[in-house]
């Protein structure tokens, strides 16, 4: 997958913090630091793991590595389309954690420099504004990019512990 | 000290080693039947000592280089005591007195470092360091010749007399002053590569000298070699291994769509051999608990006659297998634990019979799996933990403000606290207070935790629970709502096809199965796990037999048994730490990860939830 050539490619060069990687969310595009991205691949089996939210889907083996997968549609209370052939799930580095995620698609990368990135974005999007640390306007169309560490922080982690107790409990 | 900690030792032993076969069964071994051989167990012991030594003794040299350029640091000296109190221990327990008499007077210098008494001189430094080669000089001496004794009268004399604040310019070991600070010698050993190393690598200055030597003799003396391998090489090497399996599994599950017999042939051999390479992959990193066991024997039958109490001692799960690094961690908490349950748990006889109870008292060492968890329990039957006495021991060093309220298990882990220590004597064995402190550091760097059970006058539990980073297990595969659960073998009982005149249901309780005579709760897994799956007749479902610690059988229902097959563990990141019952994942044949149950865990959840137990460290 040429996506996965340039996270690689990223990886080794040093002027890589400007690079984001673009993927859709019903419809609407977000983008995540390269950096933060060990590679995308495409949909695949995915265990669910009883006592958690809707949002988390499961667990996935990658190469041998058992990871938890996100939906991020149903996460930020999308309505998830159907799996196509564009679905696809990246894999984030989030040290000490890895975690995939669900998108609709995975785009392109985009080097964006800092002054295209409009700050504090006062728009309308599906999403809660506290996600997004800033918005590019590119090719006529909308971008948001998402602080994915708060996002997908381990504050929602240990609600995700929470819930696991109450639903278990209950 | 981290780059140690990485890294980890493969034996190639030429004789096949004992005790690596899979044993579920608990063995039961009582000390008083000791081991049939014991000269063979001695010599195990002393080996075993040795190799230990000369890792303690070049942590120590390092630690000793730190505090020369940093006299002021506090920890390094707390560091370096802690090494010379294991190696004094370990020492005296392998039989080396001469060496347990060195480290003896080496310590109680220490604790005058420690203490502020004296400060740490040059003068002082370049003894500690003279005395640190001597001991390499004695161990790598030792193992060659295991009898070998040694004349050390003048170093005692010596560090009695720095000590005492006399000079010791009459050297007796007439070093040529300015040659311990040198640092030169030491650079070689700073230098060495992280991943290959030769076998004599361990033992500091004195076996650079003689390091041909020292490998040969150990050769000959073990009739095995060692490497040293980076411990993240071995983890590539086991995950690549654990996808060649998954591989073959899937190559071999189609080979009758290949015509050619001879790649079918082919195939048949690569599996074979695949899985050779995978138990092999799987052994490098872990060791039977046997020989950690064994050295434990030896320090309560010393302990005990060195202070005059009777005890029995148990093992169970000598079979155990553990991961060759997080061993190396443990076994000084274990030591310690060990000696605290002899010196300060069981009580003297007299007092035994004044309490009502028998003359000896007993000690227990207990080793299993527990899904992802690797469980050390240590037991005694002495007097047990007194919570006012902690506390006013606490209250009187200013640990706990005098008007703060505890809860038993709050006091209980005050004895953790550094330089926590409520017997008032200082023995050979015991009361420094070093050893809880060091238990504590010990399993938190292999991110376990200690749970401590105690009943006052009935006995105490400390009980160790490491997380396996790498296991191998017997799992049942089942399914249940269309997913499929790995179950250990070892937690099932039987499984069975209940008839519909064994089955009845209670109103507000649910079914029961009726076993010979037995009744059983029974659960559906998919119930447990509230998926909205169809469920079927329990007819036609599988029961699964289980147990509770507290032998009270129960039954779970799931639609199938697809399997059994041996499993790797892999954790779960920590988002998904407390889903009860889960303790893991498996990745099946197919590529698909699965989860990995604890039955016990599940039903006890299931019927009485929020039934957590508090952890320490």
């Amino acid at each position: 997958m040429s996506i996965n050539s340039e996270i690689k490619k990223t990886a080794s060069s040093k002027a890589a913090s400007n690079r984001f990687l673009v993927f859709n969310l019903n419809d609407e595009s977000y983008a995540v630091p390269l950096l933060k991205v060990r590679e995308v691949i495409a949909q695949t089996e995915i265990t669910p793991v009883p006592y958690t939210p809707a949002h988390f889907k499961g667990v996935m083996n990658l190469r041998g590595q058992v990871i938890s997968v996100i939906d991020m549609r149903l996460k930020f209370k999308m309505k998830a389309k159907d799996a196509s052939g564009e679905t696809a799930i990246i894999i984030l580095d989030l040290s000490p954690v890895s975690l995939g995620v669900v998108v609709d698609s995975v785009t392109s990368v985009v080097a964006l420099d800092e002054d295209q990135i409009s700050p504090s974005p006062e728009i309308e999007s599906s999403i809660s504004t506290d996600y997004i640390t800033g918005i590019v306007r590119m090719d006529g169309k909308l971008i948001l990019i998402l602080e994915i560490e708060k996002t997908l922080s381990l504050d929602d982690l240990s609600t995700m512990r929470k819930h696991i107790k109450s639903t278990a409990a209950a | 000290m981290k780059s140690t900690s990485a890294i980890t030792t493969i034996k190639f032993v030429a004789s096949s080693p004992k005790g690596l076969g899979k044993h579920h069964d608990l063995n039961l071994c009582r000390c008083s039947c000791g081991v049939p051989d014991v000269s063979d167990f001695e010599t195990q012991l002393k080996m075993t000592f040795l190799e230990e030594a000369e890792q303690l003794l070049s942590d120590c040299e390092q630690s000793f280089m730190d505090l020369e350029t940093n006299p002021s640091d506090k920890s390094v000296l707390t560091k370096i005591f802690r090494l010379a109190h294991s190696f004094k221990g370990s020492a005296g327990a392998a039989g080396f007195e001469d060496l347990m008499h060195l480290a003896h007077q080496l310590e109680s210098l220490l604790v005058k470092l420690t203490e502020g008494k004296l400060q740490p001189t040059p003068e002082i430094v370049s003894l500690l360091l003279r005395a640190n080669d001597k001991l390499a000089k004695m161990v790598s001496d030792l193992k060659v010749n295991p009898d070998l004794r040694f004349d050390i009268a003048d170093w005692v004399e010596e560090i009695r007399d720095i000590q005492d604040g006399r000079s010791s310019s009459a050297s007796p070991a007439s070093i040529p002053s300015g040659k311990a600070p040198d640092t030169s010698g030491f650079e070689i050993f700073d230098e060495e590569p992280e991943g290959l190393a030769p076998v004599a690598h361990g033992a500091p200055l004195a076996a650079l000298a003689s390091a041909p030597q020292t490998a040969e003799a150990k050769a000959a003396v073990h009739g095995e070699e060692s490497i040293r391998v980076n411990l993240r090489r071995i983890d590539k090497l086991v995950n690549d291994v654990g996808e060649l399996v998954i591989l073959q599994t899937v190559l071999y599950q189609y080979r009758s769509s290949i015509e050619s017999p001879f790649i079918q042939k082919t195939i048949a051999q690569l599996e074979k051999i695949t899985r050779q390479i995978q138990d092999t992959s799987m052994g490098l990193r872990m060791v039977p608990m046997k020989p950690t066991f064994q050295k434990m024997q030896r320090i309560i039958r010393d302990s005990a006659q060195a202070l005059g109490k009777q005890i029995i001692f148990d093992t169970t799960g000598e079979d155990t297998e553990i991961d060759k690094t997080v061993l190396d961690v443990l076994s000084d908490p274990l030591v310690h634990l060990i000696r605290n349950a002899v010196d300060h748990g069981i009580e003297t006889s007299e007092e035994r019979e004044t309490a009502g109870k028998a003359a000896s008292g007993h000690v227990k060492l207990v080793a299993f799996n527990r899904g992802d968890n690797l469980i050390i329990e240590i037991y005694d039957d002495g007097k047990g933990l007194d919570v006012e006495k902690i506390l006013k021991k606490a209250r009187s060093t200013g640990l706990v403000g005098p008007n703060a309220k505890l809860t038993d298990q709050e006091v209980y882990q005050l004895i953790f606290a550094s330089g926590f220590s409520t017997k008032e004597a200082v023995t050979s064995l015991s009361g420094r207070g070093v050893g809880m402190d060091v238990v504590k550091t010990h399993v938190a760097e292999v991110e376990g935790s200690i749970e401590i059970q105690s009943t006052l006058g009935k006995g105490t539990c400390f009980r160790i629970i490491l997380p396996l980073s790498l296991a191998l297990i017997d799992g049942m595969i089942v399914r249940a709502g269309g997913q499929r659960y790995v179950v250990p073998i070892t937690a099932i009982i039987e499984s069975l096809q209940p008839k519909k005149e064994n089955i009845d249901f209670v109103t507000g309780k649910g079914y029961y199965l009726n076993l010979r005579g037995e009744t059983l709760p029974v659960y559906r897994l998919t119930d447990i796990f509230r998926t909205n799956a169809e469920t079927l007749e329990l007819t036609q479902c599988i029961a699964v037999i289980g147990r509770t610690a507290l032998g009270e059988s129960y039954a779970i229902a799931v639609e199938d048994i697809i399997g059994q097959q041996q499993i790797v563990i892999k954790s779960l990141g920590p988002e998904l730490k407390n889903v009860p019952g889960v303790t893991g994942a498996a990745i099946l044949g197919d590529g698909k990860a699965a989860l990995i149950i604890d039955m016990t865990d599940l039903v006890q959840g299931f019927v009485k939830p929020s039934s957590s137990v508090r952890r320490i460290a």
